[in-house]
């Protein structure tokens, strides 16, 4: 048996005496590996000088944490220490997710961002579809916008995917009502669009007031959402 | 356009009982159109002749799903459901029971319902 081998050794017996000690090494081995030691005094690790006798009940793993420890330290004592670096885990699990939570928010604005001038974008290309002569390709554009704006509302939720606890935002705070993305896209495309669009319509119509009061309603449930993402 | 045959139909339609399902963007098209067909194609009247009449008028339920497609108009949608119970003249209760949409998109569904409750309130047929 070698010196790196003792707690093996200690661990395959069954509770009869030792078999095999380190060379040179006896019951008093760990003595004298304490005071040979390191000159740390007292609190000289003895890993190198570990003896894997069985204790009387035969707890070989009890006697090896005993004889590990220095003299005179026991659980209590380093209590302290656990708890410190308990602390300090639990200390650095809160920063981390507080900076995360930071960076998923400032992502939620970023996308919100995009959405409101999309929003912006897809009113200013509505009213001038129906305050102009007719025109298919604007059409198929407003259609293909207004379904990516709704899309675009409706994945705001996503961002707290994963997230159960410590979260960047409240779940509710990042949903917006269906009733007004509903709206918006009744208001432009359900009345005078496509083959109603017989003439233009002027500024004061009431398809565009109505187009107008829709997208300034969501622009509103949009900046709500902003305001909750703020840090 | 002439009715479907009632092969044509059972054949394009997932006929399973008493529910029919059909898929917009697989049977009909990804790019729906206007409100009427004489001005184009893929149009929400064509896509209630072709695809709900018939099955509605044998008492099946159908079902309408919604998604795939690259968007839709709110005239094509008053036009393929509000026009479809005002063609049948349904019940607004029966209506809502046999004529169902399935979607991701909560603001599709939204106003397919409420053009269903309200269809035959709301609109004035319009010129064709």
């Amino acid at each position: 048996m070698t010196a790196k081998e003792p707690v093996q050794a200690g661990a395959q017996m069954d509770g009869s005496a030792a078999q095999d000690t380190v060379p040179g090494l006896s019951s008093s081995g760990n003595k004298e590996a304490s005071e040979s030691g390191a000159g740390t005094g007292s609190k000289t690790s003895s890993v190198g000088a570990l003896q894997a006798t069985p204790t009387a009940t035969g707890c070989t793993e009890c006697q090896v944490i005993v004889q590990t420890l220095p003299a005179g330290l026991n659980l209590v004592s380093i209590a302290p220490t656990i708890v410190s670096a308990t602390l300090v885990v639990i200390g650095w699990y809160v920063v981390y997710k507080t900076q995360g939570n930071r960076e998923r928010r400032k992502q939620i604005r970023e996308y919100l961002a995009v959405l409101t001038k999309d929003l912006a974008d897809l009113e200013s290309l509505v009213i001038g579809y129906h305050t102009k002569e007719r025109d298919q390709l604007n059409e198929q554009a407003i259609i293909s916008k207004l379904s990516r704006f709704e899309r675009g509302c409706e994945t705001l939720p996503r961002f707290l995917l994963g997230q159960k606890i410590f979260r960047a935002i409240e779940s509710e705070s990042l949903k917006i009502d269906t009733f007004l993305i509903q709206q918006l896209r009744k208001s432009m495309t359900l009345r005078h669009f496509a083959d109603e669009h017989l003439e233009k319509l002027s500024y004061r119509d009431e398809v565009i007031q109505e187009i107008e009061l829709a997208a300034t309603n969501l622009q509103a449930a949009l900046e709500v959402v902003r305001i909750a993402a703020l840090d | 356009m002439d009715a479907p045959s009632q092969t044509d139909l059972a054949r394009k339609l997932d006929m399973t009982g008493d529910q029919v399902r059909v898929n917009v963007a697989k049977q009909f098209t990804k790019l729906p159109g206007a409100r009427y067909k004489h001005l184009g194609p893929f149009s929400g009247e064509e896509f209630r002749e072709r695809f709900l009449l018939e099955p509605l008028r044998q008492g099946k339920t159908v079902i309408v799903e919604l998604d795939g497609v690259r968007g839709y108009g709110s005239s094509f949608l008053e036009e393929a459901f509000g026009g479809t119970v005002r063609a049948l003249g349904l019940d607004v209760d029966d209506a809502v029971r046999r004529l169902k949409v399935e979607t991701n998109m909560k603001s599709w569904q939204l106003d397919v319902e409420e053009y269903i409750r309200t269809a035959k309130s709301s609109r004035d047929p319009g010129p064709k």
